[in-house]
């Protein structure tokens, strides 16, 4: 049997066990391999959600395009947690019915993941030919544009379909909105749309979209037939046939309590905002 | 005589092994190994991943989170394996990218996954999905593209040899 407490009053034991006290110490300072640490973001839900958009419908309509301005200067568009996932954009949206659970936007975002930028965007939500899972959501930053040129102009978002398929190309200014592997073609499960809205969405818990100086404009909102371009048909009597549809107040938004609403006068292409 | 050099010989077995674990802690920390299988995860790269995972994904504990650096164009070609667009003959699959060589970061995740920072339709719900597929530019450390595929989807395979991030 060794008896290791009597040989440890050796000059060579005690050199070896100061060694490993050192070599223990450093072990424990060292710690994890990779820093683990996360940055703070919170839960979002459909609840978060804020819209304030205009709306082209006809049930028995099959449009080919859709064309949207949306007159926001990108320095009005804020979120205050844009870099732990809130965002603001001013977007077109495309679908074939007013409830498929897919359909095509492009639009321009302040707020990306998790960065605090600006920057345009394509989103495809997808499904099976049928419209049943497995669905298919993907999301690209447009790679050859700089959001950051349009804080005194409004970009001009279109949407078309690809003749023969239910590929959409996505378009900006009349350029290509090309993402990351020089693709800016979205492929659906729909040849034709019946609706398109264009306007304002949200999923922060406070910031902004537009100021009473520089109130939010829709300019255009265009469908694309058989025969060429046309504004949308009448609805309601308003001009250039969009309506509002809000759910929430966007202008001056602050937060839950917030309140106010957005309006639209007949033959005007302005969103007023007044107070409650 | 013989008894303390004994004890000095467990000693410095010991003092050995303890020596080898801090060489592994130390080197893969620094990232110095140069294969795949250890590669060393960039601290920004892990804690935006793993945050959109578990905060942006709401899963706060995916199955399986995978990391690779790549170039845009073997991600291009590696996801036409589960990109439905790719069985659409009107896509645009045989797209030429000016920036092929362009170095990004890819991460899979597996999980069961409600995007709370998508880009919806008034009146849709969240997407979700089982399996996570996200680009980011080496670059700019900006976002490049996301994926959320509703099934299980074997992406990993797909792009080769990838390195394992799973909190």
């Amino acid at each position: 049997m060794v008896h290791l407490v009597p040989e440890l009053n050796s000059c060579t034991a005690r050199g070896l066990c100061f060694v490993a006290v050192i070599l223990l110490a450093v072990l424990a300072v060292t710690g994890p391999a990779v820093d683990t640490a996360q940055a703070a973001a919170h839960l979002y839900d459909d609840n978060d959600r804020t819209y304030s958009y205009g709306r082209v419908y006809n049930s028995t309509s099959h449009w080919l395009g859709a064309e949207a301005n949306i007159e926001v200067r990108s320095g009005d568009l804020d979120s205050d947690d844009a870099n732990a996932g809130g965002f603001v954009d001013e977007t077109l949206w495309i679908a074939p019915t007013l409830t498929t659970p897919y359909w095509v936007e492009v639009g321009l975002a302040r707020g990306w993941e998790q960065s605090d930028i600006l920057t345009f965007y394509w989103v495809c939500r997808n499904a099976t030919a049928t419209g049943t899972p497995p669905t298919y959501y993907h999301e690209h930053k447009v790679w050859n544009l700089n959001a950051s040129n349009y804080t005194q102009q409004s970009p001009v978002f279109k949407i078309v379909n690809v003749e023969g398929t239910n590929s959409w190309d996505v378009y900006i200014d009349g350029m290509p909105a090309d993402d990351i592997e020089d693709d800016n073609r979205a492929g659906t499960p729909f040849d034709r749309i019946n609706n398109y809205d264009a306007g304002l969405e949200s999923n922060c818990a406070s910031g902004k979209m537009g100021t009473s100086s520089n109130p939010v404009n829709i300019t255009t909102m265009k469908k694309k037939t058989s025969s060429g371009w046309s504004f949308g048909p009448p609805y309601d009597g308003y001009d250039h046939g969009y309506r509002l549809i809000e759910l929430n107040p966007v202008y001056g938004y602050s937060g839950p309590t917030a309140h106010g609403y957005w309006d639209v006068s007949p033959g005007q292409r302005t969103w007023n905002y007044r107070n409650n | 005589m013989r008894s303390r050099g004994k004890s000095a010989l467990v000693l410095a077995a010991a003092v050995a092994v303890m020596a080898a674990l801090v060489a592994t802690v130390l080197l893969s920390s620094v990232g110095s190994p140069a294969t795949a299988e250890t590669a060393s995860v960039p601290p920004w790269l892990q804690e935006r991943a793993l945050t959109l995972v578990t905060e942006g994904c709401q899963d706060a504990n995916p199955s399986a989170v995978y990391w690779k650096l790549t170039t845009v164009g073997e991600y291009h070609v590696a996801s036409r394996q589960w990109d439905p667009e790719a069985e659409d003959p009107g896509a645009d699959t045989d797209a030429v990218s000016a920036n092929s060589a362009r170095s990004v970061y890819v991460v899979v995740a597996h999980g069961d996954f409600t995007y709370g920072w998508a880009h919806i339709r008034d009146g849709s719900s969240l997407p979700t999905g089982h399996t996570l597929v996200v680009v980011y530019d080496l670059e700019s450390q900006v976002m490049a593209e996301l994926n959320l595929l509703g099934s299980d989807v074997d992406a990993e395979s797909a792009l080769g040899s990838m390195n394992d991030m799973t909190p």
